[in-house]
């Protein structure tokens, strides 16, 4: 008994010398739809072909891939290479479980030097740099503008009021009895934040300790989507239960004249939608001309986990992503505006039409865009779910809005300070 | 001498008793491998964290109670509670009654009848897949197969979402799990032919009617079988999960939030593991106050056969 085991701890012992001798790959995470992991799978293999290194990726749906970068993390296992999103990243500086960046940088192992500081700085946590942004993205209006001229109505311009937006809806469904837009959208939390700003209010505090806004906004924006909910011009909240994928949202079949969405997802519907309808139209969130409520925000950040035994070639991984020509016109501008300013332009004059509209409409919506929020507390997940839930609860018709919207700011109230 | 003459005899018995233990313990050990690395040592760490703060990122904190008396406050909990009782109610009992007429009708003698029995098994083999759980949501969905055959038959067109509604949500679950019959079928169809063919011939011969062969024949001998149903029926029913998750999310408003679900949404979406941790000890306590209950009261109806 005592050989045998004597004889498995040297054959383990050897194995794992032999593949620490061994040219390690470097570990590359990522979350993504099909489409999305087809493009970095893509990304991955061209880097492997110009810089010979190896790489071995870990991907997963978005929820998915956030319990197991946790799980990774807990067990002190984390990928050389992870892609953290803004609502995340903060919580892994805190736990000190990403590298600071800044040494990397300034060896030129990641060049940055075609980078606006501007570019960057959503990635900076105190003195250290923990991210680097793989692009740029924002919250778009995206309008079937041949709908709306073929039911006899303007398209929404920028300078659209929300109040004017809402009546606009309600006018669309009366002329077509097709929904003015799609519930699907208006029920992400992020345009009820844009809302917010448009008050001159956050989601939360300074100090992250209390909610943000007045129960009097929140109430408005509640009352408002029940005016559209009750008037028809939004699909009935009991169809928004099962989240059917956003290519059978009403606004991919057509049957909404617009939808709040993301850049990165507008693409989505553009493709779905072009052959018969043509490209799409894009406008800020109605509303946010007055108060530059809108905001660009960094689609993902490319990070390099502390634990990670592949720092150099992590590196590597950024470097190509910033700065290789043929990758970037590869990628095409999906994953939102490259940051260096040169591969952008690059990028810029050799997009397809659906593409150039995304980087067009990035220009015009930084003009009205004031500072990006600071990132979100942990409780934040919790709390989207809950307004969630509340929404729904006066669509169904159980709470007025004054109640739901102080409902949510007590859960809320209650969850920042746990 | 006596003494010293058995004393060879006793010692080569018990030396024969240790090989023949160590034997039975090494063809389970594979099994008592896995017990402890991945039932027990999981176990009782889960009791440990249910006592403290832990977001799986840092270190756990001790906060003793709190995350019990948390769940006093917790209103969402309480709304699981609530419906998991519902859910496990309506369906145990539906799903062991379907289970038991199915099995009644194909244990009668007719042609093809292995590819009858084949056929009724098959959504339980699907389970609780993703596919199954989509399927169900576009057929009971507004525009779904079966508002279609609603508005065939009325004529007129009719438009609900069964799955998206609060009052219908978590009864389309409900049918859902009771279309998963098959494994409690199985069980049934091979208690159904234990049952000693001279007790019906008897009764026959006696005239009784077929209600009273199955009242009084059939229920009585099957009692066994199902005590062993019911049990699993509930225990299964109160982890009842993935269907939750795939359909409808715990929404519209939480109607359908089957504890399961609520525990993996406190653990992996809100890193709240000490939190669904205690919960998950809550689950077990009432899952064992259920078993222990059944248990007790089997005495006064299952029979088991002499």
């Amino acid at each position: 008994m005592k050989k045998l085991l004597s004889v498995i701890l040297a054959v383990l012992m050897l194995t794992s010398c032999a593949a620490a001798l061994a040219d390690e790959p470097v570990r590359v995470a990522w979350w993504g739809s099909e489409t999305s992991n087809v493009v970095y799978l893509t990304f991955s293999d061209m880097f492997t072909e110009a810089t010979g290194i190896e790489y071995e990726a870990e991907y997963l749906s978005w929820g998915d891939y956030w319990t197991k970068i946790n799980t990774l993390a807990a067990a002190n296992d984390m990928p050389d290479m992870v892609r953290m999103d803004y609502a995340y990243i903060k919580n892994y500086v805190d736990k000190g479980l990403l590298l600071d960046l800044t040494d990397l940088v300034n060896e030129g192992k990641i060049d940055l030097s075609d980078v606006a500081d501007s570019a960057i700085s959503g990635g900076r946590f105190g003195d250290g740099l923990y991210g680097i942004n793989a692009g740029s993205n924002g919250l778009v209006l995206a309008v079937n503008a041949k709908l709306v001229t073929d039911a006899g109505l303007e398209v929404p311009t920028n300078e659209m009021t929300w109040e004017e937006f809402v009546d606009w809806c309600i006018e669309f469904h009366d002329k077509t009895g097709k929904f003015g837009t799609d519930l699907f959208g208006l029920k992400d939390f992020n345009v009820y934040r844009v809302f917010a700003r448009q008050h001159n209010e956050e989601l939360y505090n300074e100090a992250q300790d209390a909610v943000g806004y007045s129960v009097e906004t929140l109430a408005a924006y509640f009352t408002d989507l029940k005016k559209l909910h009750d008037a028809g011009a939004i699909q009935n909240v009991a169809d928004v239960t099962v989240d059917i994928g956003k290519e059978n949202y009403p606004f991919a079949k057509a049957e909404a004249a617009t939808n709040m969405t993301v850049t990165d997802s507008y693409t989505t519907y553009a493709k779905l939608l072009y052959d018969e309808y043509g490209a799409l139209e894009l406008r800020i969130q109605p509303g946010s001309a007055e108060n530059k409520a809108m905001f660009v925000k960094p689609s993902q950040f490319l990070s390099i986990a502390a634990s990670a035994e592949q720092v150099d070639k992590a590196a590597a991984y950024i470097d190509y992503w910033t700065n290789d020509e043929a990758a970037n016109l590869y990628i095409n501008g999906t994953r939102g505006i490259p940051i260096s300013a040169k591969i952008s332009s690059l990028v810029a004059a050799n997009l397809d039409e659906i593409s150039a509209l995304a980087f067009d409409y990035m220009q015009v919506m930084a003009e009205y865009s004031s500072d990006l929020y600071a990132p979100d507390p942990v409780a934040h997940t919790e709390i989207g779910d809950e307004f969630v839930s509340q929404l729904s609860s006066v669509l169904f018709n159980n709470a007025t809005p004054e109640e739901a919207a102080q409902k949510l700011i007590d859960f809320s109230n209650k969850a920042l300070n746990n | 001498m006596t003494v010293a003459k058995r004393t060879p005899v006793t010692q080569a018995a018990r030396a024969r008793r240790r090989n023949n233990n160590l034997a039975g313990y090494t063809f389970i050990l594979p099994w008592l491998i896995g017990l402890v690395v991945f039932t027990s040592i999981p176990m009782i760490y889960s009791l440990y964290l249910s006592f403290t703060k832990y977001d799986a990122l840092g270190a756990p904190q001790w906060i003793g109670v709190a995350n019990y008396v948390n769940m006093v406050n917790d209103d969402t909990f309480w709304k699981a509670l609530g419906v998991t009782f519902k859910y496990v109610f309506l369906l145990v009992p539906l799903r062991l009654a379907a289970a038991l007429a199915v099995a009644m009708v194909l244990t009668t003698n007719h042609k093809g009848i292995g590819l009858y029995r084949t056929a009724y098994y098959v959504p339980s083999l699907l389970g609780g897949s993703v596919a199954i759980a989509i399927i169900w949501s576009r057929i009971f969905g507004s525009n779904g197969a079966f508002n279609g055959i609603i508005s065939a038959i009325s004529g007129s067109v009719f438009s609900y979402n069964w799955v998206g509604e609060i009052s219908t949500a978590l009864y389309s679950l409900i049918l859902l799990g009771c279309w998963h019959f098959g494994s409690s079928m199985l069980i049934f169809i091979s208690g159904i032919k234990q049952i000693p063919a001279s007790y019906y011939e008897a009764a026959l011969l006696d005239g009784a009617s077929p209600w009273q062969k199955f009242r009084y024949i059939t229920l009585p001998s099957l009692s066994p079988v199902i005590f062993f149903n019911l049990v699993q029926g509930i225990i299964n029913a109160f982890k009842a999960f993935s269907e939750a998750l795939i359909i409808t999310d715990g929404g519209p408003l939480n109607s359908t939030m089957l504890f399961a679900l609520y525990i993996y949404k406190q653990g992996f979406s809100y890193f709240k593991m000490g939190y669904a941790c205690a919960m998950s000890w809550v689950l077990l306590v009432i899952i064992s106050i259920f078993s222990i209950f059944i248990f007790k009261s089997s005495d006064s109806w299952v029979h088991y056969e002499a």
